[in-house]
């Protein structure tokens, strides 16, 4: 991967669903400012998408948080990291799992991201906070 | 709180005035007593305002739906209200083939539940930043998303456009008069309140071009109107016009432009 100064886009929003497409289409409009092609920038959004949804849903249920979302666009590749602050001790145990490709009963949306994508890393630390960075390449790049 | 089988009370740190009742199984006539006696135990007490997480319930039968009807005419009572979150897809079907969705709001998730009560309720405000590269071409992407945040806002498309047509211009001065590195992004920070937006644009100063900056806020603050064959400078005046308060502060480092507009419609 080549090692170069990115283009960096970062985007921290209330942890509301309704936010979320508008994010994930502001996203999909740099990208393709940026000259990535159509079908990498709408896989990207659908990465974005998934990403944004479990943090809203799965993160802290019960408290007016905000989700932060950092998209490093290189000219070879995009990573995006998705930060919110972690929800029930249940759901970080079931986004463990998910990360750890066991089956889970619900969902599926980390599984096709991780199709999607080259790499998927998870870091959840001692509050719980959740932090999900996805290393997406660009295909018409050799 | 209170507990019974498939109904638990629980308070919400952050919203006192607010119950969180998670409901579970299936709701048929034979939960509707207990239904009862866990508001009965709750109908004296401060909170004016439920939300009712429905993420566990498999059915809703008649008998539950008029108890909730009947909880929701409580906290109405009380100029409060219930709600109703996340409901499952065949649920919520079921929900509207019953017209209930007309007289219940749903939402769904419980944390947009709780936004929409901060919003609707308390009128809290919302904050959004975003950071992005000073190029031209990125602003319209972040122009656009402004927009659509207050179309969701319950602004109208005037006043959305309005803010808009802001935002572009304050973005693209930020690039414009701003320090050309990738690194030195723009960052543009909202406070959307129900009656008014508040924008901050921040960018990195470029040395060479922080006197224009500071001679087109002279010439604004000083009231002196840019002649018809200026090529710069008419942004900030449009912006001027539009906005109900103007304001820039600019330093060595960085210059902060901040914008309010109130809400018109």
């Amino acid at each position: 991967m080549k090692s170069e100064k990115p283009h960096l886009l970062e985007v921290s929003f209330p942890g509301e669903l309704e936010y979320i497409p508008l994010v994930r289409k502001m996203i999909s409009e740099v990208l393709r400012v940026l000259q990535f092609s159509e079908k990498f920038t709408f896989r990207s959004e659908f990465i974005i998408d998934e990403l944004c949804n479990n943090a809203v849903i799965y993160g802290s249920g019960t408290d007016r948080s905000t989700v932060e979302i950092q998209c490093n666009a290189f000219s070879d590749r995009i990573e995006i990291t998705i930060k919110d602050r972690g929800g029930s001790n249940e759901n970080i145990k079931r986004l463990r799992q998910a990360i750890a490709e066991e089956p889970i009963g619900k969902g599926g949306g980390l599984e096709l991201v991780r199709m999607l994508a080259e790499k998927v890393e998870c870091t959840i630390d001692e509050r719980n906070v959740t932090q999900i960075h996805v290393v997406r390449k660009r295909e018409d790049v050799p | 709180m209170n507990d019974t089988p498939n109904i638990k009370v629980e308070d919400i740190p952050s919203m006192p005035e607010v119950c969180l009742i998670r409901l579970s199984g299936e709701l048929d006539i034979n939960s509707v007593a207990a239904m009862d006696r866990c508001f009965t135990l709750h109908a004296d007490n401060s909170k004016k305002h439920a939300i009712a997480d429905l993420g566990n319930v498999t059915l809703i039968a008649s008998a539950a739906l008029g108890k909730l009807l009947g909880i929701k005419r409580r906290f109405v009572e009380k100029g409060g209200d219930l709600v109703l979150a996340a409901m499952s897809m065949e649920l919520k079907m079921k929900f509207m083939i019953m017209g209930a969705n007309k007289i219940f709001k749903v939402y769904n998730d419980l944390r947009s539940a709780m936004n929409a009560y901060a919003w609707d309720v308390k009128h809290e405000t919302e904050r959004v930043r975003i950071s992005f590269p000073p190029e031209l071409a990125i602003v319209p992407a972040v122009r656009n998303f402004v927009s659509r945040v207050m179309v969701n806002k319950g602004y109208s498309d005037r006043d959305s456009f309005r803010i808009e047509t802001i935002v572009d211009e304050i973005c693209n001065n930020a690039v414009q008069y701003g320090s050309p590195d990738k690194k030195d992004n723009i960052t543009l920070r909202l406070k959307v309140d129900w009656g008014k937006i508040e924008l901050d644009a921040e960018n990195v100063s470029d040395a060479d071009k922080k006197a224009n900056l500071r001679k087109h806020m002279d010439n604004l603050k000083n009231n002196i109107h840019v002649q018809g064959d200026a090529t710069r400078g008419r942004g900030l005046a449009l912006v001027k016009m539009l906005a109900s308060e103007l304001t820039a502060k600019i330093t060595d480092t960085g210059t902060m432009v901040h914008v309010t507009k109130l809400k018109e419609e």
